[in-house]
């Protein structure tokens, strides 16, 4: 309660706006939210300043933590907020594709959040959230950070993996086998092993995470180009948001859109840390290609190959919307892809 | 709800079922979906949560050792190649005083391998070897406690399906958890050495004078050679596939049953009646310990999201307890639960809360694992209720008294006891071994 | 199917109906499965080591085979009275009380049987509304394993019901 007066007498701006609209603020609300990451992991951290965000503007409203993935699997999350065994969570598009194949497409924009709102992309997110998942989305928690391929020892000169066996996820298992790697679906909880006893030459994740995870010292090679984004969505079940309020609805949305582009502002430090992490812990060393090759590589995410590798026809079969949504991203590719990549084909403060 | 009153309700829901003889499995499942009907929402999206999280406990194939591990014990156990070289061992060991109680130690490390659970090899012990201790005139005690205290020893020396099991449920690295079974589980084999040895010699527990079946050295080493040889090959082939990164445990042990199959075509001993034995009884004891594993998931997310979980943590970070007297603590409370539940249902109702307590004391997991271990095997042999003690009684002549196997497992308790508190102090020698496999 | 393993069975009296023949035939199916998933692990490790080509799908599939075993031959598994139970107060009860016991534990376990048959069908039919797949590579739809678990159970909603009417009826007590 000391807080809440603090906070009252420090922001006296926010009480003579909300005055202005209203007398008073709306019955208070709970909203009680899951993570699909646990609870101190950076992957979390723009989630964390959302909350803070929607505290301090939106007093009425309560967010409560029910916890991480001990409280659900990360991949059935969605489906418990959906049917309503969970009211609200954020997690990445990735984990929700068992249920909605359209996830799959979501990390292939390249563009930021607010773009997504200005284009339209938003709009048809939320329509099919709504129609596949039975969840508002509300936007991102995380944006900004692309999938990054590391190799143990083997110093590749070109784009070639031939020979190599590279841990996967979905997200950059299109990219590895493209470059002709045989790709292994190995659980997170065992990469490090893996990399460590040599079972894989190389892993793949987005460029967040190596550090906690300790992974960076078990590689020594880094590969630059990055692709993909790995975005983290906002949902809330749709019949716990459809009962809000409509004051709330709107001022939750306004949080969201305005706080999304701080979010990637942190993400780009984190994942800035990140790499000097790498480099100067881990002795990490990042491989560049020519341009040319570079852009060999984003073909294989964002070309053809890349779209070949989901599963498109039963997207559209689901969700057509998806057609429109691809549409607006191969709009953003430019020509050889080199504006694909929302959080930067290379990350490092060097190039700066 | 307060996260107290919650763990307390659900708790004590789960007991008193258990106490009107329903079994565990159905005991789990039947709170855990009561209570997911009211946390998570209501009927359609609890019982949505109960299936789920059923298919989610069991599809791993983090835990496909298990049924392989047990596969491989039970075709080795039904062909009679298991009893085989326990006999050619037995006359290996000739006029050691305490021959047969060494032996069943002995055979219990060795045939660490017949571990589906330890039940099995209290079973295969107590059939084969308890009649002849009678015959030559154990004493009783020493008899069902050296058998009581071996069958512990599948469980710890690898391969062991009971470790896989506990491994992957608390997310701990399976095949160093494995390999770090094997100096505990020697540790705890000398000590039942020395346990049976005082016994023997100055408790008079074994005989003056064993009339032996004297065999040739030529004999002995053909014996050993057709018996004992082709069973060593196979736990090493496993463990060295496990050690040396070859394979995965899910791999080691299906190399490690094809390997006994192998083992008992060779030996001429596969038809169709051992294999069906062999087939049925490795179902039956799979089914048994995985439609317990059903209710798992759901019952530590429902302990994750009513709170107790972290609730718990809480509490224990607030007593700022020594960290040995958490340890004695959380070991305590094993034993407590043995009184009741076998060993499967005891890692599901200890590990979600306990590896969060782990994590923040910032303990090696393999070496918590390999104590927890030792402890469910001790859970399994203490009264009133190890279930050890059950299947001892059951296959013990039908004279013998319930009291007479409660004391006859004290003593190796003690060892037990002595090997946890040398680990403790010493914690290189649970991490050792897993150590060098990944240099 | 021609013959039973031992067992304190409590089948029909006299020769093996329907049920009795899908009870066995569910563990039996079991058995068969667990000796796939062990001849397509060792393909598997052959695969990698002489073809360089690991398959992901062994691991993948090993996993929801360990699923169909379990609930395939759980029927049987309780018609063999073998699911652990704790016989804590068998000791002080007389052998009324216990049989008393054990028609409450059935009612018990055919209720919570029933609940799961119910919830694993609703799921079962939402999987095939929502084309929702299983996770990994195989991207499978998610429906034919969820399936197991309605299929295993029923079959042991009716293993229950039975065992259930012959306690009643002949009042033998549960050993297991
Ligand atoms: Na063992
Ligand atoms: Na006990």
């Amino acid at each position: 309660e000391d807080d809440g007066e603090d906070e009252a007498d420090q922001a006296p701006e926010e009480d003579v706006e909300a005055a202005d609209d209203d007398d008073t603020d709306p019955d208070p609300v709970t909203l009680e939210f899951v993570t699909a990451f646990p609870e101190d992991e950076e992957l979390n951290d723009g989630f964390w300043h959302w909350v803070e965000e929607v505290e301090e503007q939106a007093p009425w409203v309560e967010i409560e933590y029910a916890g991480g993935p001990d409280v659900m699997d990360p991949t059935q999350q969605i489906e418990g907020i959906g049917s309503g065994a969970l009211e609200a969570g954020t997690m990445p598009g990735d984990y929700y594709v068992q249920q909605a194949p359209f996830a799959d497409m979501m990390r292939y924009t390249p563009y930021t959040p607010a773009e997504e709102r200005e284009n339209g992309v938003f709009e048809l997110y939320e329509e099919i959230h709504r129609e596949a998942l039975d969840v508002q989305y509300l936007g991102r928690s995380m944006a900004g950070v692309g999938q990054v391929l590391f190799l143990t020892d083997e110093q590749i000169e070109t784009p070639n993996l031939e020979g190599l066996t590279v841990r996967t996820s979905p997200a950059t298992e299109p990219v590895v086998t493209g470059l002709g790697g045989a790709s292994a679906d190995i659980p997170a909880e065992e990469i490090y092993t893996a990399l460590e006893r040599g079972t894989v030459d190389g892993f793949g994740w987005a460029g967040v995470g190596p550090r906690g995870f300790g992974w960076y010292e078990q590689v020594e090679y880094e590969l630059a180009p990055r692709f993909y984004d790995s975005a983290q969505s906002i949902v809330v079940n749709a019949d716990t948001w459809d009962e809000l309020d409509s004051e709330t609805q709107d001022t939750l949305m306004e949080i969201t859109a305005e706080v999304e582009p701080e979010i990637v502002d942190i993400y780009e430090d984190i994942a800035l840390e990140e790499v000097e992490t790498w480099r100067e812990e881990g002795g990490v060393e990042l491989i560049e290609f020519t341009d040319d090759e570079a852009a060999e590589v984003l073909e294989l995410a964002y070309g053809d190959p890349g779209w070949d590798a989901i599963d498109w026809d039963g997207i559209v079969e689901q969700t057509p919307q998806a057609e429109e949504i691809r549409d607006i991203f191969e709009e953003g590719y430019g020509d050889d892809f080199e504006d694909a990549v929302p959080g930067g084909a290379t990350v490092t403060r060097d190039g700066e | 709800m307060e996260w107290w009153a919650f763990l307390l309700l659900f708790l004590g829901a789960l007991v008193l079922l258990l106490l009107v003889r329903v079994p565990i499995a159905f005991a789990m499942l039947g709170v855990g979906t009561v209570a997911s009907v009211i946390m998570f929402g209501g009927w359609d999206s609890g019982l949505q949560q109960v299936a789920l999280s059923a298919v989610q406990s069991i599809d791993s194939f983090v835990l496909t050792p298990v049924p392989l591990f047990i596969l491989m014990g039970e075709v080795l156990f039904r062909a009679g190649v298991a009893h085989d070289a326990l006999q050619v061992l037995n006359r290996v060991l000739g006029r050691v005083p305490g021959r047969l109680p060494v032996l069943a130690t002995g055979g219990g490390a060795l045939f660490g391998l017949l571990s589906g659970s330890t039940l099995a090899n209290t079973a295969l012990f107590g059939s084969s070897l308890l009649p002849e201790m009678n015959r030559f005139g154990y004493s009783e005690r020493l008899s069902m406690g050296s058998i009581l205290a071996s069958g512990g020893l599948a469980m710890i020396i690898p391969p062991s399906a009971l470790a896989v099991l506990w491994g992957a449920i608390a997310q701990v690295s399976v095949g160093p958890l494995l390999i770090a079974g094997i100096v505990p589980g020697l540790l705890m084999a000398v000590g039942y050495l020395v346990v049976i040895a005082y016994w023997s010699v100055a408790l008079r527990g074994a005989p003056r004078d064993e009339e032996v079946a004297r065999a040739s050295r030529r004999e002995t080493a053909r014996g050993l050679l057709r018996h004992v040889a082709p069973l060593a090959l196979v736990i090493l082939l496993v463990l060295g596939l496990i050690f040396f990164g070859i394979a995965t445990p899910t791999e080691s042990a299906a190399v490690g049953a094809l390997a006994a199959f192998g083992v008992v075509v060779l030996a001429g001993r596969l038809n169709r009646t051992t294999l069906r034995a062999a087939m049925v009884g490795t179902i039956q004891t799979n089914t048994m310990i995985f439609f317990i594993v059903a209710g798992s998931v759901l019952y530590s997310q429902l302990l994750s999201f009513s709170g107790a979980t972290r609730g718990l943590i809480g509490a224990m970070t607030d007593a700022e307890l020594a960290p040995l007297l958490m340890l004695l603590l959380m070991m305590l409370a094993v034993l407590f639960l043995g009184a009741f539940l076998d060993q499967v249902s005891i890692m599901l109702v200890t590990i979600p809360l306990f590896m969060p307590i782990v994590e923040a004391q910032a303990w090696n997991p393999i070496w918590f694992g390999i104590l927890m271990l030792i402890n469910l095997q001790i859970a399994g042999t203490t009264p009133p209720f190890g279930l050890n003690l059950f299947v001892m009684k059951g296959v013990a002549p039908p004279e013998t008294r319930m009291g007479t196997v409660y004391l006859s497992a004290l003593p190796f308790i003690g060892s037990d006891l002595v090997v946890i508190g040398l680990l403790i102090a010493v914690p290189t020698l649970v991490t050792w071994l897993p150590g060098l496999m990944t240099t | 199917m021609n013959a039973e393993p031992s067992g304190r069975s409590t089948r029909s009296s006299g020769r093996p109906d329907l049920l009795d023949g899908a009870v066995w035939t569910g563990q039996a199916l079991a058995g068969v499965l667990l000796l796939l998933v062990m001849l397509s692990v060792v393909a598997g490790i052959v695969g990698r080591a002489v073809f360089a080509s690991p398959l992901p799908w062994v691991l993948e599939l090993s996993g929801t085979a360990l699923l169909f075993m379990t609930f395939l031959a759980t029927a049987y598994v309780a018609r063999q009275d073998a699911h652990v139970r704790l016989e804590l107060l068998d000791m002080v009860l007389s052998p009324r009380a216990i049989r008393g016991l054990d028609v409450l534990a059935l009612t018990i376990q055919i209720l919570v049987t029933a609940a799961l048959f119910y919830a694993s069908a609703a799921l079962v039919l939402n999987d095939l509304d929502q084309g929702t797949t299983t996770g990994g590579y195989l991207r499978l739809d998610r429906w034919p394993i969820t399936a197991i678990i309605p299929l295993g159970t029923g079959l042991l909603l009716l293993q229950l019901l039975r065992t259930l009417v012959q306690r009643v009826r002949t009042g033998r007590v549960t050993r297991g």
